[in-house]
């Protein structure tokens, strides 16, 4: 299942990007997008590939971790926004797919 | 005590060019070949710029800004698209060691930002910063900025807008409805301002490149020397244009 999201929440930029889930619920690819910063830049690709195998309600706990991970500063998205926006995404979409855990 | 800063009073460059420019400045100044760097410019042809992280086709009608010979170029910083009409775009480049790049990074933001923030207050306007990385007039938004640290180096660039045609802008630039949070067009248009329409007459990119060196000068305590760009890095911004930033692989990445 592949999905758009997008979304702007408290104290984020627009946060957007394409997804596409494996049967069973998880991240299998992640590609984020928007107007927010990430120091460096190229930890993003990092972070991405990080979510990937995550359940959707394991996303803020990764996204926090990964930025960690590579000593990250994020200003304008955070992993609790990405959350909500892909959550909000998923469960807008018609097909009945059930979310991983 | 004051800084000492090189001062580069450009002129009008292509969208390539002036990215190539700022990152070739980024690499002179960490290499500490040249001075931390004040460099003041405009753009022709008009262009769009997008951030780091944004997808050139979600930001920017392509095809309209094809029919009207405008550029698109990805920035190396983050942030959201901007179409660069009549501005002059600032770019600040510092080495990290630099007392002026301490700052977190949030914190460097308003701090730079002062420069801008001067300098519209010599032509008597009083503006604000609000982060992220916006400066607001009668909250309305005169000037984005956008900073990126690399490999022992700070560049923050951003805009002073002179005037402003917010329809061509919103022909060029598609606003997503999240962004629009359920405004109408005119609304999110009116978001947007410009210093002829703050002031009642038009200012000139040489008035607006004076205050701008003044508003620095004084914001952030810098001592300017003024010289023109290297040769080595005029050669290096136009391979970094040629090769680069005009490049489809560097521009339509992450679609």
């Amino acid at each position: 299942m592949i999905f758009s999201f997008v979304g702007k929440k408290e104290n984020t930029k627009l946060i957007r990007g394409t997804v596409e889930l494996t049967l069973d619920g998880c991240i299998k690819h992640i590609q984020i997008r928007g107007d927010f910063f990430i120091y460096p830049e190229d930890a993003l690709e990092y972070i991405e590939k990080s979510l990937e195998g995550s359940s959707l309600s394991d996303v803020a706990r990764r996204f926090s971790w990964a930025l960690e991970e590579c000593g990250a500063e994020a200003l304008g998205i955070n992993g609790e926004a990405l959350q909500i926006i892909l959550q909000e995404a998923f469960h807008s979409q018609d097909k009945p797919a059930k979310e991983g855990r | 005590m004051s800084y000492q800063f090189r001062l580069i009073i450009d002129t009008l460059h292509d969208a390539f060019y002036n990215m190539g420019m700022d990152l070739a400045l980024l690499e002179s100044v960490r290499q500490r070949k040249t001075l931390p760097t004040l460099r003041l410019y405009g753009w022709k042809p008009q262009a769009v710029s997008i951030g780091y992280f944004q997808g050139i086709e979600e930001e920017v009608d392509i095809p309209a800004c094809e029919s009207r010979g405008i550029s698109v170029v990805r920035r190396l910083t983050g942030g959201g698209a901007v179409f660069h009409d009549q501005e002059v775009t600032y770019s600040i480049v510092i080495p990290l060691d630099h007392p002026l790049a301490s700052y977190s990074i949030q914190e460097s933001y308003a701090v730079l930002c002062q420069g801008i923030i001067k300098a519209l207050e010599k032509l008597n306007i009083r503006a604000t910063f609000v982060p992220i990385n916006d400066i607001v007039c009668e909250g309305k938004k005169i000037s984005g900025n956008a900073q990126t640290r690399k490999q022992g180096g700070l560049l923050q660039h951003g805009t002073l807008l002179l005037s402003v045609n917010v329809d061509l802008m919103f022909e060029l630039l598609k606003v997503p409805q999240e962004k629009a949070r359920g405004r109408h067009i005119q609304e999110v248009k009116e978001r947007v301002t410009a210093l002829d329409v703050l002031l009642g007459r038009p200012v000139s990119f040489r008035e607006a490149q004076e205050v701008l060196t003044e508003g620095f000068a004084e914001a952030l305590n810098l001592q300017f020397k003024q010289e023109e760009p290297q040769q080595n890095e005029i050669e290096e911004a136009y391979k970094l244009a040629r090769t680069f930033f005009s490049s489809s692989e560097w521009n339509f990445k992450r679609r």
